[in-house]
């Protein structure tokens, strides 16, 4: 009953202060967190059936979250120097739709077994590393870290590290992998159709 | 036998001393020919022996019995994770690695009950090659071994000296049959934990690179216990200051050697 009230005090307190942003980092990602559980748990129906309104969804709650260009310039690394504008928003744009599709996927089907232990936030000036353990219903736990810096007075997302693995690090990796054996065009128009996203588990 | 892999890692180990370390996106990685030959043949090892039998594994043994033997094999490792702890002079974590095995072995029936970490004493692995880490060796070049997996130079060094410390090392009859069941068993077990991981790995588009990352980073995390120092992912140059002409600093990784 207390995690109820204590939720919507939450997501309230974030949909209506996102600007007043006295907040802590994690409360930051909790309020996220738990909008959009709730409103999986509201419209779990109308999303399946639906996924184009589910990721809008997600692209209205939880990218507002994230620091997208900044991720978008910490993945490109060197080659986001070289990169136009205009590859620039292209890329980010369709690196941000992928992470959707592939995130917004797990939470669909993990939603209501998921259980989040948030721990104590590493403070670091103007950023900080948020801890949590996740539990699905099999009882495995995953550290996940979520890595925020404050941007206009509120916490955003810029990685998230999975048992220690780092999605910037990673996606780094292998794209810039990827851009120079083809072109940084190359990769964004793949990216653009989903190519990399779509690689349903096991299918090759 | 002994002597020649103790000699080979002392060699290898005065090769390594002085290299420091490199960040995961950006590892020294020469052989990347060679490892990627390997990580083929592993993967297909993997997916037509490896991966269907630890499939059919996991569907006729009971969640708990897999537990079980997990933490059989774990509770081997003790000895090894007690000997690096302490040469990290990590007494307190040596001293709680100790209280696992005495409490496990008994309490926890040989092993295969976790019964330590129900009274707060956790699983934690401390190994050679972590143990060369922490005094500041560095991992050198990544390799990938056939069949092992992924490795470094200083973590090889480190598996080679491990293996003195474990117990069925010791074992008069570590090549019959019994002794070479019990290892597949725990490989199979080992790989039927990681099923569940299969789908990630096949939605990357390198999977070469991310195993080579994820590696590296779960290393470097592992010798910080948990908490490694927070990547900056320092850019090559910021918006603001003008790029100086030389355009491209950065690694042709194998080319530039």
């Amino acid at each position: 009953m207390f995690k109820k009230l204590m939720a919507l005090v939450l997501s309230f307190g974030i949909t209506a202060g996102a600007h007043a942003a006295a907040t802590t980092p994690d409360q930051a990602l909790r309020g996220t967190t738990e909008q959009i559980q709730n409103l999986i748990k509201d419209n779990y129906k109308t999303y399946r059936a639906d996924l184009p309104t589910f990721y809008k969804a997600v692209d209205e709650v939880v990218v507002p979250r994230f620091d997208v260009p900044y991720i978008a310039q910490l993945v490109l690394a060197t080659h986001y120097k070289t990169a136009s504008a205009d590859q620039r928003s292209r890329f980010a744009e369709s690196f941000k739709n992928m992470l959707v599709r592939a995130y917004g996927n797990a939470m669909l089907d993990n939603y209501n077994s998921i259980q989040i232990e948030w721990l104590p936030v590493r403070v670091d000036g103007d950023k900080a590393l948020v801890n949590t353990s996740m539990s699905s219903g099999a009882g495995q736990k995953y550290a996940i870290g979520f890595r925020v810096r404050k941007v206009n007075d509120d916490w955003k997302v810029f990685d998230i590290a999975v048992e220690n693995v780092s999605l910037i690090t990673n996606f780094r990796t292998q794209l810039s992998a990827e851009i120079k054996r083809t072109s940084l065009d190359d990769v964004i128009k793949r990216m653009e159709s989903g190519e990399f996203a779509q690689a349903a588990p096991g299918a090759k | 036998m002994r002597l020649a892999g103790t000699l080979l890692a002392f060699v290898a180990l005065a090769a390594l001393s002085g290299c420091a370390h490199r960040p995961a996106d950006d590892p020294a990685d020469p052989l990347e020919p060679v490892n990627r030959a390997v990580f083929k043949f592993n993967e297909t090892a993997d997916r037509y022996a490896l991966r269907p039998v630890a499939k059919v594994y996991a569907d006729v043994t009971p969640a708990p019995a897999r537990e079980g033997i997990t933490n059989f094999f774990d509770n081997l490792q003790e000895p090894r994770n007690i000997l690096n702890a302490l040469l990290q002079a990590k007494f307190v974590q040596a001293s709680k690695n100790f209280g696992r095995l005495l409490l496990n072995t008994t309490a926890g029936l040989g092993g295969f009950i976790d019964v330590a970490s129900e009274v707060g004493l956790d699983k934690h692995e401390e190994g050679l090659g972590q143990t060369l880490g922490y005094w500041g060796v560095g991992e050198g070049w990544y390799l990938m071994l056939p069949l092992l997996g992924p490795s470094t130079n200083r973590d090889l060094v480190g598996f080679v000296g491990d293996s003195f410390v474990n117990p069925s090392f010791y074992l008069p009859g570590r090549y019959d049959v019994y002794a070479i069941s019990a290892n597949v068993v725990n490989l199979v077990n080992t790989r039927a934990n990681f099923l569940a991981a299969d789908g990630i790995l096949q939605q990357q588009f390198d999977r070469y690179l991310f195993v080579r990352t994820a590696y590296l980073q779960q290393r470097w995390s592992l010798i910080h216990d948990g908490n490694p120092p927070l990547e900056d992912f320092d850019l090559p140059d910021d918006e603001d200051s003008e790029s100086s002409s030389t355009a491209e600093p950065e690694p042709l990784t194998t080319a530039s050697k």
